[in-house]
């Protein structure tokens, strides 16, 4: 048996065609492929992308092998020549001792998915990093915190009107600003935004909302049947994370969204109900003349070109820096 | 940050990854972790008495493996943190 990279199509159809016989699909983000041969046919394969451990299935024939060890231990392999020592793995329930057999440690689930982490990676490392943080910041962890989570893309006019809301109702709040990159502006111009909005409140605090927490673009679905599914799943994960590792650890009473009636929304909203019960509270987002300000507006304002209107609703504090932002970026005003 | 990694995860194996760290720390886990955990963790902090290392991170993910294997995976993992520049 032998284990190669899946490069070209060919190959890549063949993994393609031996997952769906698993009902497992290959997400257009996977960035490496293994897979195991043996005369001729593939008996196994896994792939990662970033660092997640995914798609991996190994045919009957070959169960009780430990073909799935090899795979594991391949692909750990080439995450770390890539300098990435920290995996998560999302799968079925039922491949949860698998994993926990493989070193790895379930962070949370449900009755459809199960998410491990292996490596040097620790979720519990991770939130006690940001409460160190407040710690030095502020000086201690209070008891009586609201928490946001947003992507900040930028940071806008309703999203410090949701802040300043839950200001009003809480001695501290903290802000988590969404990791990933590959937005309009990347985590760093992002968390830079929001911390000069905030700067003037001596209660408020940015915080990076650490790689646990993943938008729903990211969310691996590939063993889930369809869009529906995957919607509640990454809602479940989203919010259980947020209940059982960021609450209690930072004093976080509840959790505030800008809410938009869109299905999905309605969807999120349900779970995360029944997940927080009263730790949430959803606030209808912000107008101004008479629209609702959202960044995707101001997105698409930047793209027209239309600065003056784009940068009218951002907060005050970060205009300046905003703007210098947009001439880096090389979006042309329009004249 | 310094690091080094060896080993698999096949039975009678063991996967372990060094790194440069503030003080001593050993993370363990292990399909036999009640019965021989406290032995693997006098296999690791007696290699790297040996090896004068005293800042340094271990995280031992055994699959059962004999004490020479572990002391082999770690010797080769703190050889590979230290090519490392």
């Amino acid at each position: 048996m032998e284990i190669k990279d899946a490069v070209l199509d060919v190959e890549l159809n063949k993994v393609k065609d031996f997952l769906a016989g698993f009902g497992l699909s290959f997400e257009a983000n996977t960035e490496l492929t293994l897979y195991a041969e043996e005369e001729g046919q593939i008996v196994g394969t896994v792939s990662a992308s970033g660092n997640l451990i995914k798609q991996m299935a190994v045919s009957k024939s070959m169960q009780g092998e430990n073909l799935a060890a090899t795979l594991i231990t391949s692909i750990i392999e080439r995450l770390n020549a890539n300098n990435i020592f920290a995996y998560r793995v999302f799968t079925k329930p039922e491949y949860k001792d698998l994993f926990i057999s493989l070193g790895f440690s379930p962070i949370v689930e449900s009755q459809k998915f199960v998410a491990l982490e292996g490596g040097d990676s620790s979720i519990n490392g991770a939130i006690s990093q940001l409460a160190k943080k407040i710690t030095m910041e502020m000086g201690y962890i209070e008891q009586d915190t609201a928490a946001i989570v947003i992507n900040g893309n930028p940071f806008t006019e309703g999203h410090l009107a949701l802040c300043e809301y839950a200001l009003k109702r809480h001695k501290r709040l903290i802000v988590f600003i969404v990791e990933e990159d590959g937005q309009t502006f990347s985590f760093k111009e992002r968390f830079a935004l929001a911390y000069l909005a905030l700067r003037q409140y001596k209660n408020a605090i940015v915080l990076p909302a650490t790689s646990y927490i993943v938008s729903k673009e990211t969310f691996p679905s590939y063993f889930l049947k369809s869009v529906d599914e995957m919607s509640v799943q990454f809602a479940l994960y989203d919010t259980l994370i947020f209940k059982n590792y960021f609450m209690p650890a930072l004093g976080i009473k509840k959790r505030y969204f800008g809410s938009e009636v869109t299905d999905y929304m309605t969807l999120y909203n349900n779970i995360a109900r029944e997940t927080f019960g009263d730790g949430a509270e959803f606030i209808q987002r912000f107008t101004k003349d008479e629209e609702v300000i959202s960044a995707k507006r101001i997105r698409g304002l930047i793209e027209e070109g239309e600065f003056d209107k784009a940068i009218s609703l951002v907060p005050q504090a970060t205009r300046s820096m905003f703007s210098l932002m947009l001439m880096q970026k090389g979006f042309k005003k329009q004249s | 940050m310094k690091r080094g990694t060896a080993g698999t995860l096949e039975s009678n194996d063991a996967m372990i990854m060094v790194k440069e760290s503030d003080g001593l720390k050993i993370t363990i886990t292990s399909i036999v972790y009640d019965f021989f955990h406290e032995q693997i963790e006098n296999v690791i902090r007696e290699t790297l008495k040996e090896e004068g290392l005293t800042n340094v991170e271990v995280i031992c993910n055994d699959k059962g493996a004999l004490d020479y294997t572990i002391k082999a995976r770690l010797l080769t993992a703190i050889s590979r943190m230290e090519e490392e520049k």
